[in-house]
């Protein structure tokens, strides 16, 4: 048998799971409204979009949107490393480089929303 | 990085033909051969097998081939009946059980290959130790605390039935061999056909260890490679469904959580 | 045929051979008693044939109504036809309750009762009150009893960690001046052989239906044990004594469970008459095995048979509720659908008896030590040599054994084997092997192995299958058994001629084919020879030309030695013991066997 994975990968396994799961959940009703937010600020000017989402129930919906995409997408992209990725440097690579992306994408996308909510 | 093409030495060349002469109703079997002995690639042996002296089953054909053709194919086999799950292989692309696939079911030649993504011992006989310890992992006996009863212990209709479904493995390796996560991962994911019994235990009202049992499987690999493909529930020849009892026990260790 | 082999030696207290029920029980004992212990086996452990038996294991634990070992005792005795040795018996019925109960701590999944209990089913021969009422003694795990039980077995055995040698195929034992001191074995993936030096060996090999052309058995149950002891100059007890299932799938051979019947079933001919209610008025369809195979027979031989030949029988379950075939027989509607293409809540299955199992074997006392007539000595132990399951003769089953005797032999006597060899055990030391140790083995596997004649294993084998399915059937006179003994010899007489054409050693399986096959011809030349000598019919042995039972002349148990050189038998008598282990029960007197 392959030897036991960390004590403390043991937690995060079905904490991952877990997330994965209710972050689905989550992004089913978050898509559709951002599926809708697009379609009602499509063809609309600059200020009239900066407008909308500077209401503040768009903001933290759009915020939400943000952190269960990235927090999903993180781990979607951990389960295909680690499906096909083996030998461990590449290993530790791509899931580093994986986790600083998608940090790097969600304090970008969170700062913008911010930005157009409080304006600063 | 996986390896999504064969290595060199694995690639299969065309091999000898068995021609049968005379006959009215023909079938052609194209098998697998490799043996350590030679050296060689594997090869693809083409048998003609004459219909009307064989028995239905693709197992009736290899016997049969094995008996009066070439005395050297080598396969496992055992009860002819779908229990002893001996004669598990690649058969028309899908893995199943030699003895319970009739040959009618499939169009054109039939072609069979050992259970894919398993080491080959020689012909259609694949290597299965890390299976039968993946098996042993997940603790396969009942567990209990306390005193045993003089006689049974309990256990209602409703609660055996649990065990219907789960219980009928005869652990032929047919879907932990058909699973690509398995494939990629078979060193660390403990594949279908253990988690089946690994649930098997978590599922018995008898046993009284279900906390230990989950936590032999909380890790990313042992348990969580499986992604719901469902080629497990597809390729048993039993008709079990280990991904629902997979996800029985995801299920079941997010509850705890 | 200038190979050089050499030994990877290994020292054991004991050795098991065969990982089938019986087997696995007795590794389990003996590894639990702090033995070291060995389980060397041909195929995997769950591929065992024990994974085959469907109906159930019978114990009088009275979940279903009022039940007592003593009934049971009556009617293993009765199925017998009183060839079985009581004493041996009476441990059997005894332990049985306890047996299953083990088996059920051990996780077994029996099917339950309204109240939690273990489900019991009846089964054939199996009654209350010494023969009065129909007995619902046999627990089971739906119609995988053997399956469950197997696996269970298996898991309990990975629990303990015991050491096996799986798809290690054993040539021979290692004798002694006739005492075994160990046996040498072929570790099919690398061609490497094996000598295990040990105190004990068990074998648990099984039974051998595939002397015959038609049997339940699977292509593996080929009596490698029995085989062995013949090799090793001991006789095999009552091997004439062959049971036809009644039930096996016309053509396919695979079996249909007599719990079958057990449910309600019942078998009727062309004229779609019950015709078991004219040869057992009372017991009817759950008449013993051998009862009913004959009368399948005769309604066939008489022109009443179902089909285009009029050559089968139909089995009815389509007038059970649906539900019941589905909790309870499962396993089986599985297999007549898949083997004769027949939805069986619609239409009848076709069936023919079928070679199922051996009564007969090596012959041991209940402790499970293998036993020799030595010196006027008919109960004289052979050390160091055990043997239970199917490849033993304890003798519980005598003539004819009943329905789910088979498998609680297993565990019952399985336990026994593993108590004696920790008693055996006690400050013995391990005897030394004898300078040639092994070389018996290697002659032989080197001679198949560059068997270089014109005929190939599967033609020969064929032939002495054919044979023995002819003239050793269900009914058997003189004539066809002498003629079926020249066939038998003919068949010997050509293994010179014999060819091995895979001469690799990696898992050579034209080479275990051939090694199996010489095991059984000699099982072949046994059966017909004991079979050719009992004038008389008792249980399973129906003789035309002598259709009654003998007591006078015939009450005791053929023991038959084969010269493995040159096929030569030679035949000898073992009294029954007229008695029983306790004073609990008197010995069952002899009486008309009527079901």
């Amino acid at each position: 048998m392959a030897g036991s994975a960390s004590k403390g990968a043991v937690k995060s396994a079905t904490r991952a799971f877990s997330i994965q799961r209710k972050s689905a959940l989550a992004l089913i009703p978050l898509a559709l409204f951002l599926i809708a937010l697009i379609l009602a600020l499509s063809g609309t000017d600059y200020e009239t979009a900066r407008h909308y989402l500077g209401n503040p129930i768009v903001s933290i919906l759009v915020i939400l949107t943000i952190l269960a995409t990235v927090a999903h997408m993180r781990i979607g992209m951990n389960e295909v490393i680690e499906d096909y990725v083996h030998g461990s440097f590449l290993h530790v690579l791509a899931k580093t480089a994986n986790i600083l992306f998608c940090v790097a994408v969600g304090l970008g996308s969170i700062y913008a929303a911010l930005k157009i909510l409080i304006g600063f | 990085m996986v390896q999504l093409s064969l290595p060199k030495n694995s690639v299969p060349t065309e091999g000898k033909t068995f021609k049968a002469e005379g006959a009215k109703r023909v079938k052609r079997f194209r098998i697998y051969r490799w043996s350590p002995d030679d050296n060689q690639n594997p090869r693809i042996d083409t048998y003609e097998v004459d219909l009307d002296k064989c028995g239905p089953m693709v197992l009736d054909a290899l016997i049969k081939i094995k008996n009066e053709i070439d005395q050297t194919l080598t396969f496992r086999r055992s009860c002819r009946e779908g229990i002893c799950g001996s004669c598990a292989m690649n058969i028309d692309g899908a893995n199943t059980l030699a003895c319970t696939k009739g040959i009618d079911e499939i169009g054109g030649d039939v072609k069979i290959y050992p259970l894919p993504h398993m080491p080959v011992v020689k012909d259609l006989v694949p290597d299965l130790t890390n299976f039968y310890a993946q098996h042993a992992y997940v603790q396969p006996w009942l567990q209990t605390k306390g005193e045993e009863p003089k006689k049974e212990w309990s256990q209602s209709p409703a609660d055996r039935e649990k065990l219907d479904g789960l219980y009928e493995c005869i652990l032929c390796a047919c879907c932990s061999t058909s699973c690509p996560s398995y494939w990629w991962n078979g060193d660390r994911y403990l594949g279908p056909a253990a988690l089946l019994q690994a649930y098997r235990w978590l599922a018995d009202s008898r046993d009284q260890q279900t906390n230990e049992r989950l936590d032999l499987l909380e890790d990313p690999f042992k348990l969580y490679r499986c992604h719901t493909i469902m080629n497990c529930a597809k390729a048993c020849p039993k008709g079990l469904n280990p991904a629902k009892a997979i996800a029985e026990i995801k299920q079941m260790m997010v509850d705890r959580a | 045929m200038t190979a050089s082999y050499s030994f990877n030696d290994h020292t054991f207290d004991v050795v098991v051979v065969g990982a089938g029920g019986a087997g696995l029980r007795a590794t389990l004992g003996c590894v639990e008693r702090g033995l070291k212990t060995a389980n060397i086996t041909k195929v995997f452990p769950t591929r065992s044939h024990t994974v085959a038996a469907q109906g159930g294991v019978a114990a009088s634990l009275g979940n279903m109504g009022p039940d007592d070992w003593r009934w049971h005792m009556y009617d293993t005795v009765k199925g017998s036809d009183w060839l079985g040795d009581q004493d041996a018996i009476e441990y059997l019925c005894r332990h049985a309750p306890d047996a299953v109960y083990e088996l059920e701590h051990f996780g077994v999944p029996f099917s339950r009762t309204e109240d939690g209990k273990i489900y019991q089913r009846p089964f054939g021969g199996m009654t209350t009150n010494f023969g009065e009422g129909i007995a619902q003694r046999t627990c089971a795990a739906a119609d995988r009893t053997g399956h469950a039980m197997l696996h269970t077995l298996y898991g309990q055995s990975v629990r303990h960690n015991a050491e096996f040698f799986i798809e290690y195929f054993a040539i021979d034992l290692i004798m002694d001046n006739g005492k075994c001191v160990g046996v040498v074995a072929l570790d099919m993936a690398t061609g490497e052989l094996h000598r295990f030096r040990s105190s004990i060996v068990i074998l648990a090999t099984g039974g051998y239906g595939r002397a015959f052309f038609s049997a339940t058995s699977a292509h593996t149950c080929t009596g490698d044990g029995n085989a062995m002891v013949l090799r090793a100059g001991l006789p095999l007890q009552d091997m004439e004594f062959v049971q036809f299932h009644p039930t096996g799938i016309y053509g396919a051979g695979c079996l249909i469970t007599e719990g079958a019947r057990g449910e309600g079933g019942y078998v009727v001919n062309s004229a779609g008459e019950r015709f078991m209610e004219r040869y057992a008025p009372s017991a009817k369809d759950l008449a013993s095995r051998d009862v009913v195979s004959r009368a399948m027979t005769i309604e066939i031989r008489e022109g009443r048979g179902v089909g285009p030949n009029k050559d089968h029988i139909y089995l009815h379950l389509d007038h059970l509720d649906p539900k019941i075939l589905h909790e309870r027989l499962p396993g089986i509607s599985e297999s007549a659908r898949i083997f004769a293409g027949v939805d069986v809540t619609k239409e009848p299955i076709p069936v023919l008896p079928t070679v199922h199992y051996n009564m007969g074997g090596i012959p041991t006392n209940y402790h499970g030590e293998v036993l020799t007539l030595k010196d006027g000595n008919p109960d004289t132990v052979v050390p160091g040599l055990m043997a239970i399951g199917e490849a033993a003769c304890v003798s519980v089953h005598g003539a004819n054994r009943l329905g789910s005797n088979s498998l609680i032999d297993l565990v019952v006597f399985g336990r026994a084997a593993g108590i004696r060899a920790a008693e055996l055990l006690k400050d013995k030391a391990k005897p030394e092997l004898p300078k040639d140790a092994g070389e018996n083995s290697i002659t032989r596997l080197d001679h198949f192995r560059n068997a270089k004649g014109s005929t190939p294993t599967a033609a020969l084998r064929l032939k002495m299958q054919r044979a023995m399915q002819e003239d050793v059937a269900v009914f058997r006179t003189g004539e066809t058994l002498r003629q079926g003994k020249k066939r038998v010899a003919d068949v010997f007489a050509e293994m010179p001629d014999i060819r091995v054409s895979d001469r690799s050693l990696i898992w050579n399986s034209d080479l275990i084919e051939t090694l199996e096959f010489d095991n059984l011809i000699v099982q072949a030349i046994a059966t017909v020879e004991g079979a050719v000598g009992r004038e008389e019919s008792r249980g399973a042995h129906a003789r035309e030309d002598f259709p009654n039972r003998d007591d006078e002349k015939w009450m005791k148990h053929t023991l038959c030695w084969v010269d493995t050189k040159t096929g030569a038998p030679s035949v000898d008598y073992r009294p029954v013991h007229a008695y029983t282990l306790s004073d609990e029960i008197e010995y069952i007197k002899p009486k008309a066997r009527v079901y």
